[in-house]
C-alpha cells in the first residue's frame, strides 16, 4: 500500500500542491491529468527521485519520505523505457537481480520465467536498439517486475506506441497486478487509456488532486467543470432551478424544459447538469420515455464511426448527441428538421457550477 | 509584386534566390581560403625536408630521447588528467555546484592563460613552504623529469574536464534514475550505467587530451627547463634545434608532432568527441 500525505514539490515549472491519496495493495491506480499537471513529478517523488518540499510518503505503512530510491522497492518505468543500450535484453532484465547478488542459475531461471510471462523470451540475446516499441515496453516491464517490487510506477507507458500495440499492451498492463501480485501506479493524460486499465483514477490539475474514484465515477459523475470538460462531456448545461419532489428531483434548464432526476442530495445553485452525448437518445416520433422533449436539428457532423448531431430546444438550450452510423442512416436527420430528444435519468448528473472543487 | 531574381531552377525544384547563392559562395570561398592557407603553411614545412634527412634526424639519439620522454610524460599526464578529470567532470555534469560560474571560471582558466604563466605559477608554488615540503619529502619536481608531467598536466586538465563533462552530459540522467529504482546506489549507478554509457566520449576526450599535451611548451620550459638529455621533450627539442640552427632536425620532429596531432584529431572526431567550454 502506498500513502501520500499532503505532498508538496516544486520542480521548475511543475509543482505538486498538497496531494493526499492512498493506493491499495494490488490496485491498478491511474494518475490522470493534462500535460503539465504535475503527475510525473508526483510519481517521481513517490519513486524517491526528487526530495519532497513537504508532506509524507508511506510504503506498506513505513515512512519512506527520505529513503533513497534503491531502498523503496518500487520499480520505475519512464515514458520511453530507458533500457540500458549497452546491455542485452537478458542483462537489462537481470540488472536488479545482479544488484541483489542472486546466484547465476537463479538469475537465469527468474529472467526466463518473467520473460516468458511477458512473451519476450525469444528476444533475450538481442540489444534494445533492435527491438520494436512494444518489445521495448515489455522488456522495460520485465526489468521492473523481475525483482518483485511493492509497486510498479509507469510514466505514460503507452504514449510511444502505435494504436494497435497500445490496445494490446494496455490489456497486458491491466493483468499485471493479478499476474505478478504487484500494485501499479500509471501516469497518463488520456482518459480513454485510464478507463481501459484503472481500478481507480485520480485526476490531477495544476498540481492538485481534483477528483478520485472509479473510472465510472470520473467518467459519469465529474465533480467540477474541469473534470467534465476533460472527460469530454459535451453537454454541460447551466441549471435554472432545482427542486426536490416526492420520488424524483426536478431540474429546469429554461422556462420550458424541466427534467426528472433520481432523488439524491442536490448541489446548491448555481449548478450544472451534465449528460454525455452518447447517452442522448434521438427519435423521429414522440416518445413515452422520461425526459423526452422536442428540438430542432442545428448541425450534423460525421465523425468517422459515429455522427454528432447538435440540436436546439425551443428555449434555446443546445444539446449534442452522438449516434452510430447505423442510427444516423435510419433517422437521416438534416439541419432544420424536428427531432425528439430523450435524456435517460441515470445518465444525468448534477454538479456545482465551479471550475475546480472547493479546497 | 516584385519577384525575386532567381537562377534557373530545374523542374520540381524551388529556384534559389541570387542573394542566397552569393552568400553561399562567399562563405564557401572563405572556407576554401582557410583550408588553402592552413594546408599551404603546414605543407611547406613538410615538403621542406627530404625523406632521407627526415629519417636520419629522427634516428638521431637526441631526437629518439625526446620522442621517448615525450611519450612517457604525455601519457603519464593524460592518465593523471583521467583520474582527476572523470570525477570532476561527473560532478559538474550532474550536480548543481555552488557558485557554479566561479567554479567554471577557475576550471577553465588554464585553458585561456598562456602556458608560460602556468609554468611560472608552478614555479612560484614550489617556492612556498608547502611546495618546498613536497620537493623535500615527496618528490622533486622543479627542473626535473616529474616536473614535465606536472607542467603538461596543469594547462591540460581543463580541456580533459570539459571534454569528459560533454561525454557525461550526453548520457541521459534517467538511466541513472532507473538504475537507482532497480537497486543501485549512486556509486553503483555511476560504475554500472553512466561510465559505460559515456565510454566513447571519455575515450575521445582522452585522445584529445593526449594530443593537446603533445604541444605543451611554455609551462615545461619555465618549470622543468630545457636541459639536453634531461627535460627535452619534443617541443623543447624543436626549440633548441631551431635556435641552434639545426633546422632539419627541428622540422623533422615538428612533422612527427603534426602527424600525431592529425591522427589524434581524426580519432577524436571518429569517436564523436565533443569538447566545449560552457
Amino acid at each position: 500500500m502506498i500513502r501520500i500525505c499532503g505532498l508538496h514539490k516544486r520542480l521548475g515549472d511543475f509543482a505538486v500542491r498538497g496531494v493526499s491519496l492512498t493506493i491499495a495493495e494490488k490496485e491498478y491506480f491511474v494518475l490522470l491529468g493534462p500535460t503539465g499537471a504535475g503527475k510525473t513529478v508526483l510519481l517521481e517523488c513517490v519513486a524517491g527521485l526528487h526530495p519532497v518540499d513537504s508532506g509524507e510518503v508511506l510504503i506498506n505503512g513505513q515512512r519512506a519520505t527520505f529513503l533513497p530510491p534503491e531502498r523503496r522497492n518500487l520499480s520505475y518505468v519512464p515514458q520511453d523505457y530507458v533500457l540500458f543500450p549497452h546491455l542485452s535484453v537478458f542483462e537489462n532484465i537481470a540488472f536488479g537481480l545482479r544488484l541483489r547478488r542472486w546466484r547465476g542459475a537463479d538469475i537465469e531461471r527468474r529472467v526466463h520465467e518473467v520473460a516468458k510471462m511477458l512473451g519476450i523470451d525469444h528476444l533475450l540475446a538481442r540489444h534494445p536498439a533492435t527491438l520494436s516499441g512494444g518489445e521495448q515496453q515489455r522488456t522495460a516491464l520485465a526489468r521492473a517486475l523481475v525483482t518483485g517490487p511493492t509497486a510498479l510506477l509507469l510514466d505514460e507507458p503507452l504514449s510511444a506506441l502505435d494504436e494497435n500495440t497500445r490496445v494490446q499492451i494496455a490489456a497486458e498492463l491491466r493483468s499485471l497486478p493479478e499476474k505478478f501480485g504487484t500494485t501499479v501506479v500509471h501516469v497518463c493524460h488520456s482518459f480513454e487509456e485510464a478507463l481501459r486499465v484503472a481500478d481507480r483514477v485520480a485526476v490531477i490539475h495544476q498540481g492538485k488532486l481534483v477528483q478520485i474514484g472509479t473510472p465510472d465515477d470520473i467518467f459519469m459523475r465529474p465533480n467540477c467543470r474541469f473534470i467534465a470538460e476533460f472527460m469530454r462531456v459535451k453537454n454541460i448545461l447551466p441549471v435554472f432551478s432545482l427542486e426536490t419532489g416526492e420520488s424524483v428531483a426536478r431540474c429546469s434548464l429554461d422556462s420550458s424544459l424541466t427534467l426528472d432526476l433520481p432523488l439524491k442530495p442536490l448541489p446548491d445553485l448555481p449548478a450544472l447538469l451534465t449528460v454525455r452525448p452518447e447517452n442522448v437518445i434521438l427519435e423521429r416520433e414522440p416518445s413515452s420515455r422520461v425526459n423526452s422533449f422536442r428540438a430542432t436539428v442545428a448541425e450534423v457532423s460525421p465523425l468517422g464511426s459515429s455522427v454528432e448531431i447538435r440540436v436546439t430546444t425551443a428555449g434555446g438550450v443546445g444539446i449534442a448527441a452522438l449516434i452510430t452510423r447505423q442510427v444516423d442512416k435510419q433517422l437521416s436527420l438534416r439541419p432544420g428538421e424536428e427531432v425528439w430528444v430523450s435524456l435517460p435519468q441515470d445518465a444525468l448528473h448534477l454538479l456545482p457550477d465551479r471550475d475546480l472543487p472547493e479546497e | 509584386m516584385e519577384q525575386p531574381v532567381s537562377t534557373g531552377a530545374k523542374d520540381g525544384q524551388a529556384p534559389l534566390p541570387i542573394g542566397n547563392l552569393v552568400f553561399k559562395l562567399v562563405t564557401n570561398l572563405f572556407l576554401l581560403l582557410l583550408l588553402v592557407l592552413l594546408g599551404g603553411v603546414l605543407g611547406a614545412m613538410v615538403f621542406y625536408v627530404r625523406w632521407d634527412e627526415f629519417v636520419a634526424s629522427i634516428l638521431d639519439p637526441e631526437s629518439l630521447f625526446a620522442l621517448k620522454l615525450t611519450a612517457i610524460c604525455v601519457t603519464a599526464s593524460t592518465a593523471l588528467c583521467l583520474v582527476v578529470g572523470i570525477p570532476v567532470a561527473y560532478a559538474l555534469s550532474r550536480q548543481q555546484v555552488p557558485l557554479g560560474i566561479v567554479v567554471d571560471t577557475i576550471i577553465d582558466l588554464p585553458l585561456v592563460l598562456p602556458q608560460l604563466i602556468a609554468g611560472i605559477a608552478l614555479l612560484m608554488f614550489f617556492q612556498t613552504s608547502l611546495g618546498v615540503w613536497i620537493e623535500t619529502h615527496i618528490m622533486g619536481f622543479v627542473y626535473r623529469t616529474p616536473g614535465i608531467v606536472l607542467a603538461i598536466f596543469f594547462p591540460t586538465v581543463s580541456l580533459a574536464v570539459r571534454s569528459m563533462k560533454a561525454a557525461f552530459d550526453g548520457v541521459d540522467r534517467r538511466y541513472e534514475q532507473v538504475a537507482r529504482t532497480l537497486g543501485c546506489t549512486e556509486t553503483q549507478a555511476f560504475w554500472k550505467v553512466s561510465l559505460p554509457l559515456a565510454r566513447t566520449g571519455l575515450v575521445a576526450g582522452t585522445v584529445l587530451t593526449w594530443a593537446y599535451s603533445l604541444g605543451a611548451f611554455g609551462s615545461i620550459l619555465m618549470f622543468a627547463g630545457a636541459t639536453r638529455y634531461k627535460t627535452t621533450v619534443v617541443p623543447i627539442a624543436i626549440f633548441l634545434n631551431m635556435t641552434t640552427g639545426k633546422i632539419t632536425a627541428g622540422l623533422s620532429l615538428t612533422i612527427v608532432l603534426l602527424a600525431l596531432a592529425v591522427i589524434s584529431l581524426f580519432a577524436f572526431k571518429r569517436l564523436g568527441g565533443r569538447a566545449t567550454i560552457a
